[in-house]
């Protein structure tokens, strides 16, 4: 009699051989698979269900603050969020239209089903790319580099680069209240095997908590005691290529909550997994919880939250602000003390969910790990939070382990060039000690790294790497051109102090009149005055939004430009500065003992990154400075 | 540890009464037992004890009579095992210790590396480094008490206060870059405005010491003009008469202006007597000359000499008149004639801001009216308030950076409030504090710090 197994230890066959295979088609996983196919080579894309290809099991929005610029390096690097998201939103904003360029981003509501659908398009569109249905359970090396993976069926596939996006389902576990069981999110199963396979292979691997808020039936919400959030009307876009999608714009609701809300959440408190330990993982601080936020901030008399659409053809809504791991029966009882939500049902109860991710000091900067050759992971392995990160990372992922295959150089980004680049350097370097989620402040060279400006960073690079279509580039040179044209001739236009327009204009605008002529582009200079009111003055036609915006940036910017670029190029002399490998940090005893540890640990791979390790303190890096130095200084044995 | 033993002369060459050989590293204690023969049979080197001996090469042959001390790590200057040779002065002598030393398995140290491995072993900070420097190179005994100061510290507590102040800020408008909504934009503008001026007060302060650290370290280039038989040989020898603490002749001068030290109660003052300062037709006294003007233009201080007894020539009118808006002292030598009453009230007239001394150069009167009027015109403090101390060209070099980005940061707030730009140059200006005292780390920071060193330190 046959003994039926959990997993399939003897009808193992070689199902396939592919260049690159990806584990999980996530965000991080579509991208990778993507790049990976885009550069010509045989690709393989895993995933436990066709239904969750490119699935958002949080919040129906793509972008916002810091997030919202990733996107628009993703399109610039040839990836496909931005794309899709342009296609599937149904509402999106301009964030922080008041302040500084550099803090300036998008955030589109998308539609969940339609933005999936949308992915698994492009996906099955794709030359080169394969999608198969089915558990990864094992990963296949061949002294110490990868060869394979196999499946939990006996299924084996060849590869020669393995990509592991495997978000929040290693090991995953749904927390609700006092109930806990082995789950993946949305109620897809979880991974059972994969984490036990990479620790066999001697990695590193914690443990991470994140959670999700309830989905509410929109017939039971009164929008009429909310706040209504409409979306942007002027048609902005996330990718560089305008699709002129004629999209929906359905509005967002704001409430907020008040004492009783909160009353019925602490005298419930007990029944929080989170304060009772059956949650062990370390959660995001950014993201709380509800019963976090009151925990932290026990004076705030209350706590906003938005009614986000999760589709345009279902009732569900989604309640941000308001993720929790208290019991089903706790969640009605606070939520139903909230203005506008008195009779709300809940579709989809909240959730915290409990993952194995694997320590991301363990990663080189292409995303291959230190310790097996062509294994890459990317995404919510890596100890990141959000759609945006994962998929950033999956791209970089894919790209580098098919641009190793065809013997190029590796694509990797400086924290002057993307947030990509910070958000890979803080992993590799910094390691994680919570879910990494990418801030404005987390980049030092923000005013480089704008929403505006990704194509001119990385689309041309993208193009010579075969990353992206000519296209883009020429869009892309076309664009860079038009932006001279008119700066010429705004530099060549003059104005007469005396024009009846400017006088208007500034009379307008409160500000003194001028005693002599001024050129245009030096008005443009000034504070409260843009191109269009320039354009307006000189009776000139305005170029397109994306032109206007650069040369707004331009005039304004370009003085603090100067100055960030000046500092990216004081950082350069200790990025230029290679640390020898191997070596042997505990030794220098001028270091502190915890960067001797780390330096040993992480083993940098220059003096920049390692002044970024936490616990490497500057002095540390002038002590590294001076011991390079004699360490070159081999001098000869004396003859005197 | 750095896996070599080095070994240099640590004392200045030439003769001298002792001469010091330094040894560092693992291998220090095997090469002095090499080449030491202490006077009593089985010394165990007691760490930090004196011991007389012989200094011999490897294989035994005497070279001088000796002491010899031995420092294991961590405690001596580099942090690592040192041993130290004090033999006779002498050039040979020390080279053949030297010799000794190298043949018994050191290597030459390069110049600054014990120093830089006092540095790597994490005994001092990067300041401290430099003012080792300033020690080694201070020309007045006010100078080294300064740069001891600045070896404990107190220039970096100085430096790191400020700094930490605008990280302080830094932090509050990283907050505000990433919840713009959230952000009391008025009374964030409020408090960024006072802290950046405060901040700016610190630096333009530790500026204005820079200056007088300036005059303790290198001197201050005191020119001394005037007609011929005025008496500038007269006072320079006066002066150098009274205090003879320091007399050093300055490589590369030639005898066109003659330089001298003059501690002026603790304060260096290069003296350069521009003899030769004279419209002239003669070619080759056309170069001493040009040598005197350079000498006048660059000068910190000058002294202009004049015989009270004659009236001014227009050579000299015209001089003074170029030059009295700078720190310029009019001094009447006292000679046996009577002073001009005509030329006191022209040179009053020329130049209101110039103090009329008189002095004899012959009695030495005057002279403590002189000290007094130097004080003053080169703004030195002279209540004592202590210098926290002495800023360095790369210092003040960072100071400046600081200050610009400090005046920018301070300009912006006339046009609008963006913490996102603002933040740029309160950056700038941090790390420019912060290259100061080594918290920042900059290569070429390093580079200028212990590329001043020389041989032996």
């Amino acid at each position: 009699m046959t003994v039926l197994a959990d997993k399939n230890e003897s009808d193992v066959f070689i199902a396939g051989e592919y260049d690159v295979a990806v584990i999980g088609a996530g965000h991080a996983g579509c991208e990778a698979a993507l790049a990976a196919a885009r550069l010509g080579l045989s690709t393989l894309l895993l995933t436990m269900s066709m239904d969750s290809v490119a699935m958002a099991p949080c919040n129906p929005s793509i972008g916002g603050p810091a997030k919202g610029i990733i996107v628009r390096e993703i399109d610039a690097l040839g990836g496909a969020m931005a794309e899709v998201t342009d296609r599937t939103q149904i509402q999106i904003r301009l964030l922080n239209t008041g302040k500084g360029a550099a803090v300036q981003a998008m955030r589109a509501q998308i539609d969940k089903k339609a933005y999936q659908r949308d992915m698994l398009g492009v996906l099955q569109r794709q030359p080169h790319l394969d999608i198969k249905q089915g558990e990864a359970t094992d990963i296949l090396t061949t002294d110490g580099a990868v060869s394979g993976v196999r499946m939990r069926t006996g299924a084996v596939y060849h590869c020669r680069r393995l990509i592991i996006t495997s978000g929040t389902y290693m090991k995953g576990q749904v927390i609700m209240g006092s109930c806990a069981y082995p789950s993946g999110p949305a109620g897809y199963p979880p991974a059972a095997y994969l984490s036990d396979s990479l620790r066999a292979l001697g990695f590193a691997m914690g443990r991470f908590k994140t959670g999700t808020p309830a989905r509410v039936d929109k017939n039971t919400l009164d929008f009429s005691r909310m706040q209504e959030q409409p979306g942007d009307t002027s048609g902005l876009h996330f990718a560089y290529r305008d699709q002129h999608a004629d999209r929906p714009n359905i509005s967002c609701w704001l409430t907020q909550t008040n004492a009783e809300t909160h009353r019925a959440i602490l005298d419930n408190m007990d029944r929080c997994p989170l304060y009772s330990g059956l949650i062990k993982g370390v959660g995001p601080r950014y993201c709380p919880s509800i019963e976090d936020k009151l925990r932290r901030f026990p004076n705030n008399p209350h706590h906003q939250l938005f009614l986000e659409p999760e589709g345009l053809d279902t009732n569900e809504y989604y309640v941000q602000g308001m993720s929790t791991s208290l019991p089903e029966d706790v969640q009605y009882a606070f939520m139903r003390t909230i203005p506008g939500l008195e009779n709300v049902k809940i579709i989809r109860p909240a959730y915290a969910i409990e993952y194995d991710f694997l320590y991301p000091t363990q990663l080189k900067r292409t995303l291959e790990t230190k310790l097996i050759a062509g294994l890459y992971t990317a995404g919510q392995i890596n100890g990141t939070s959000g759609y945006e990160e994962a998929a950033g990372q999956g791209l970089l992922a894919g790209a580098n382990a098919a641009l190793s295959l065809l013997g190029r150089e590796p694509l990797v980004l400086g924290r002057d060039e993307a947030y990509l680049g910070v958000l890979i350097d803080d992993l590799v370097t910094k390691g994680v000690t919570e879910p990494y989620r990418m801030f404005t402040s987390l980049a030092e060279y923000r005013l480089l790294l704008r929403s505006d400006n990704a194509d001119a960073r990385l689309t041309e690079r993208a193009y010579r790497l075969g990353l992206t279509s000519e296209d883009a580039y020429r869009r892309l040179q076309a664009k860079q051109q038009a932006v001279q044209q008119e700066k010429n001739f705004l530099t060549a236009t003059a104005i007469r102090a005396d024009d009846p327009n400017l006088r208007q204009l500034l009379a307008d605008l409160a500000m003194p009149q001028l005693d002599q002529g001024i050129r245009a582009w030096e008005l443009l200079r000034r504070p409260g005055i843009n191109y269009a009111a320039l354009c307006r003055i000189l009776g000139h036609t305005p170029a397109p939004t994306e032109i206007a915006e650069q040369l707004d940036i331009e005039a304004k910017y370009d003085g603090y430009i100067k100055k960030q670029l000046a500092q990216v190029e004081r950082a350069k002399a200790l990025e230029s500065k290679p640390l020898p490998t191997g070596t042997d940090y505990t030794a220098i005893s001028g270091l502190s003992l915890e960067a001797r540890q780390k330096l040993t640990a992480i083993q940098p791979e220059n003096l920049g990154q390692a002044g970024r390790i936490t616990g490497v303190s500057p002095a540390d890096i002038a002590v590294l400075l001076v011991w390079l130095r004699q360490k070159q200084e081999q001098r000869p044995v004396s003859e005197n | 540890m750095l896996g070599s033993t080095i070994t240099a002369i640590a004392t200045p060459p030439g003769s001298g009464g002792i001469g010091i050989i330094r040894i560092s590293g693992p291998q220090a204690l095997s090469v002095l037992q090499q080449i030491f023969r202490p006077g009593r049979p089985n010394c165990r080197f007691t760490p930090r004890h004196l011991y007389l001996g012989h200094a011999t090469t490897p294989d035994g042959e005497e070279i001088d009579q000796v002491m010899a001390v031995y420092m294991p790590a961590p405690h001596s200057y580099t942090g690592e095992d040192v041993a130290e040779i004090q033999c006779h002065g002498g050039y040979v002598v020390c080279q053949e210790v030297l010799a000794a030393a190298l043949a018994a398995g050191a290597s030459p140290a390069e110049p600054g590396e014990f120093t830089s491995r006092a540095f790597i072993n994490g005994k001092m900070s990067l300041d401290q480094a430099e003012a080792v420097i300033d020690i080694i190179e201070a020309k007045s005994s006010e100078a080294l008490k300064i740069s001891a100061r600045q070896l404990s510290g107190s220039l970096s507590r100085d430096i790191t206060n400020t700094a930490d102040a605008l990280l302080d800020l830094l932090a509050q408008l990283e907050v505000a870059v990433d919840y713009p909504e959230e952000t009391d934009e008025a009374a964030l503008a409020d408090s960024t405005h006072t802290a950046i001026s405060n901040a700016l007060d610190n630096v333009r302060r530790l500026l204005a010491q820079a200056r007088s650290g300036r005059y303790y370290r290198e001197g201050v280039l005191t020119a001394i003009i005037g007609p011929p038989n005025a008496g500038k040989s007269t006072l320079l020898n006066a002066l150098l008469e009274r205090e003879r603490s320091i007399v050093t002749p300055i490589a590369g001068t030639t005898r066109d202006t003659v330089e001298e030290y003059y501690l002026l109660n603790g304060l260096p003052l290069r003296l350069v007597d521009t003899a030769g300062i004279r419209d002239t037709d003669d070619p080759v006294e056309r170069f001493g000359v040009e040598r005197s003007r350079q000498a006048l233009a660059d000068a910190d201080l000058i002294l202009l000499l004049l015989d009270g007894s004659r009236p001014l020539d227009a050579f000299w009118r015209d001089l003074l008149l170029a030059h009295r808006h700078r720190p310029l002292l009019v001094i009447l030598n006292k000679s046996d004639l009577p002073v001009d009453a005509a030329t006191t009230a022209e040179l009053a007239a020329l130049c209101p801001d110039a103090p009329l001394l008189t002095l004899s150069a012959r009695t030495g009167g005057g002279m403590e009216e002189l000290r007094r009027a130097v004080w003053d015109k080169l703004l030195l403090n002279a209540s004592g308030e202590s210098l926290s101390g002495l800023i360095n060209d790369r210092q003040k070099a960072a100071l400046l950076a600081a200050e610009d980005a400090l005046i920018a940061a301070d300009q912006h707030f006339e046009l609008f409030f963006d913490a996102g730009l603002l933040s740029i140059d309160v950056q700038t200006a941090w790390q420019a504090l912060a290259e100061i005292s080594g918290r920042a780390a900059a290569e070429d920071v390093i580079d200028r710090v212990f590329q001043r060193f020389c041989l032996g330190k």
